[in-house]
């Protein structure tokens, strides 16, 4: 999606559900994966995606177009979800029942988590090197994950942090440094 | 390991891609159906706002009622004292700025005539039965005895300046007339003071003591406050001479005789009334009076 038609989505999504549905259906599935490639866990991930749409929506009305992606805002709201998270280190998502709707448990199978765990579970060379990855303080997580499976470039990461190029590429660099002590200790 | 070797391992890692269909769904519903997309109810839309309205429209109306209008009423006076044409009024006519009536966003002011210094009055003097007689220097009995000053208040400035006269606005019935003539026929005084070839020009109103304003039919109107009575002018005429006869219509009395010669010698005025009053044979007191240093 190109960003001037994306400025107009955004827009008319502030008034219309039906064009903020589009929106969440283009980002829903990016924005879950890159929460699963931080957290290994499939209904924290189910969780901390909820938050991040619902934070979304109720930031939708001051979103303030500024040449950045929607996406980057979304990326931007997810990972302050799950450092907020791995701050606390709790697994009680902070958020409060009558400000978010809980979302209805009988058409969520748990066949279909099952499934995703399975899945989950091929990926084991993932879920070890997740683990180093989870000894990182959480901005060294986050442009890990961002850089190496989200693919992003540096200018990416950037929008998305609201941080220089520079300042990534060196983050880059000592959370590598970091990673690769943490995984020459094991 | 080396930190190619790291970078090519992120790099080339397997990642997991996992569906989620369900929770997509019932996530999508709860956001599509939360609060952000309600549109407001009448209570969002009327009653809460009201609420929280409420007490500030209660303040406003309150000092709309009831602070401004002794504020406004102030600013009112403020702006006529400030007025020149009103400065002339109030020093050389004598008046004074009386009652103030606020609507909407005008304001009236009364100027009330001071009549005892409505002209100048070069002698004074008071008689048995108690009949002040005083001399005027110039006739005005035609001229404005009082005026409602119309203010725009927005505009902070005399818009208007409504001169009024007693016989315009309190006009006097034709038997209120002829009872002010009987009683100043009748007053012995005014016999020999006024010549007999003297003719009654016109029997008007007199200004009353203080003016009220009223609103009446959504226009304000000026009212007579006649606490001490109503009373009535008989103007009597010879020879470009004027006496004005106040007479008191509720206690059937003649009050004062207010007169004024064109181009008539001032004493032969004083030996004239002198000479009436003595032919008379007035009391002691009338006499007294007469040798008082008021008239020599």
């Amino acid at each position: 999606m190109d960003l001037s038609k994306e400025k107009e989505l955004i827009e008319e999504a502030k008034k219309n559900p039906e064009v903020f549905g589009l929106l969440y259906d283009e980002f829903y599935k990016p924005i879950f994966n890159y929460i699963l490639k931080r957290t290994t866990d499939i209904e924290l991930t189910q969780d901390l995606t909820s938050q991040t749409f619902f934070k979304a929506l109720k930031g939708l009305g001051k979103f303030h177009w500024q040449n950045i992606p929607f996406s980057a805002w979304l990326y931007r709201i997810a990972t302050n979800e799950i450092n907020n998270f791995y701050r606390k280190q709790k697994r009680i998502i902070q958020i409060s029942l009558d400000k978010i709707p809980a979302i209805p448990s009988e058409d969520t199978p748990e066949k279909e988590i099952e499934i995703a765990e399975e899945e989950l579970k091929k990926k084991e060379d993932f879920i070890k090197l997740q683990k180093s990855i989870l000894r990182l303080e959480p901005i060294y997580q986050t442009v890990i994950t961002l850089r190496f499976f989200e693919k992003k470039k540096v200018s990416e990461i950037g929008q998305i942090l609201a941080k220089p190029e520079g300042t990534i590429k060196s983050q880059i660099h000592r959370a590598l440094k970091e990673l690769k002590k943490i995984m020459e200790l094991k | 390991m080396r930190e190619e070797e790291l970078i090519k391992k992120l790099e080339k890692i397997e990642l997991p891609e996992v569906e989620m269909e369900s929770h997509k769904r019932n996530l999508k519903m709860a956001l599509l159906s939360s609060n952000y997309f309600k549109k407001p109810g009448i209570f969002e839309v009327f009653v809460k706002p009201l609420a929280f309205a409420l007490p500030v429209l209660i303040l406003l109306i309150a000092s709309t009622i009831l602070i401004p209008p002794k504020i406004l009423e102030a600013r009112a006076l403020e702006i006529a004292k400030a007025n020149p044409e009103i400065k002339k009024l109030i020093e050389e006519k004598n008046m004074a700025l009386g009652e103030v009536k606020i609507k909407d966003d005008k304001a009236f002011v009364v100027l009330n005539s001071l009549q005892d210094k409505n002209s100048e009055i070069t002698e004074e003097k008071e008689t048995v039965p108690e009949i002040k007689i005083k001399k005027v220097e110039k006739d005005s009995s035609d001229d404005a005895e009082g005026a409602i000053v119309e203010i725009n208040l927005k505009q902070k400035e005399v818009a208007k300046i409504n001169p009024i006269k007693s016989d315009e606005i309190f006009p006097l019935a034709n038997q209120e007339k002829e009872s002010a003539k009987e009683i100043a026929e009748s007053e012995e005084i005014i016999k020999d003071i006024i010549p007999k070839e003297a003719t009654i020009e016109k029997i008007q109103s007199s200004f009353p003591k203080e003016i009220n304003l009223i609103e009446k039919n959504n226009e304000i109107e000026a009212i007579p406050n006649l606490v001490d009575g109503k009373k009535a002018r008989v103007h009597y005429i010879l020879d470009g001479k004027r006496w004005i006869i106040k007479v008191n219509l509720e206690e059937k009395r003649v009050e004062e005789v207010e007169y004024f010669l064109e181009n008539h010698d001032i004493k032969d005025i004083k030996e004239d009334i002198k000479q009436d009053i003595n032919n008379q044979e007035i009391n002691i007191k009338g006499r007294d009076l007469l040798n008082s240093d008021k008239i020599k």
